[in-house]
């Protein structure tokens, strides 16, 4: 038997309120640096390409 | 003698094996493709260990191919299929992604190869580009392939976080995303550094990005959220 969403809540601790939306902006900070680095050698503008 | 790939090696086998049973148990082609794509892992980081023992021209081929090419997009595959539910736009996708991996796979192999003095103690990272010749076309679709992958594993596994903290319900699968982000960030900036020319740190970066990659699999999956299903 399926439990209600109620059960799959969570209450967010002041940490996890604040640090994951930290954590996930910094994710994407460092996926988009990868992907701008990937970008760059597409077009031959990095050394290592 | 580098340890490090033995150890990414074992690793990743065992989460291969840990996402083929559930697979086998629950069904669902993203735990399929997800499979495929570790399984390439765990050959990439299997022919570091060879060549770290000795040189063949054929290994830094299947070593570029599945480390290179191939792992990322089909992970990012596994997560296509996960996140796009309707429709046929994830089979399609990985139509096209089956037909670009075998060009990819021809390609690389009659790719003319030379034998320089190659050296064991070394990476392979650092001394593949004189082994074999890599066409405009190879580097294309190893940068395409990466950036596909790239974006839809690591973008995925973000944006699956956001939705459980935006909710706040199954805070072992948010965590369990954040980890798997983290791991697949890991070798992709690893192989980026590579590509800048900067610091060669990629087989320290696949040991890491096996490890918070299985954990945050392994939390994703853990019993707790079974029962609220």
């Amino acid at each position: 038997m399926k439990k209600s969403n109620q059960s799959k809540r969570f209450d967010p601790s002041f940490w996890t309120e604040k640090l994951v939306p930290v954590l996930l902006g910094l994710l994407v900070l460092i996926l988009l640096a990868v992907l701008v680095i990937l970008v760059m050698s597409l077009l031959g503008l990095t050394p290592g390409a | 003698m580098n340890y490090i790939p033995y150890l990414s090696t074992i690793i990743t086998f065992a989460f291969v094996v840990a996402v083929f049973i559930r697979y086998r148990q629950r069904g669902g082609i993203h735990l399929l493709l997800w499979s495929i794509g570790l399984l390439f892992y765990g050959i990439g980081t299997l022919t570091e260990v060879i060549l770290g023992l000795t040189f063949n021209s054929l290994i830094v081929k299947i070593w570029y191919l599945t480390g290179a090419m191939l792992t990322a997009a089909w992970l990012g595959m596994g997560s296509v299929h996960l996140l796009i539910r309707k429709g046929n736009t994830a089979q399609i996708l990985t139509w096209v992604l089956a037909a670009v991996s075998a060009l990819a796979i021809l390609l690389v192999l009659v790719a003319p190869t030379s034998s320089p003095n190659f050296n064991t103690a070394k990476t392979v990272s650092e001394q593949y580009k004189e082994i074999f010749a890599r066409s405009g076309f190879i580097i294309l679709l190893t940068i395409l392939l990466n950036i596909y992958g790239t974006l839809t594993l690591v973008g995925g596994a973000i944006y699956s976080a956001f939705l459980f903290w935006r909710k706040k319900v199954l805070a072992n699968r948010m965590f369990g995303n954040i980890l798997i982000a983290a791991g697949a960030l890991a070798p992709a900036t690893g192989g980026t550094f590579i590509k800048a020319g900067l610091t060669d740190l990629l087989y320290l970066s696949e040991f890491v990005g096996a490890i918070l990659m299985f954990i945050g699999f392994m939390l994703a999956t853990s019993g707790k959220s079974e029962s609220a299903e």
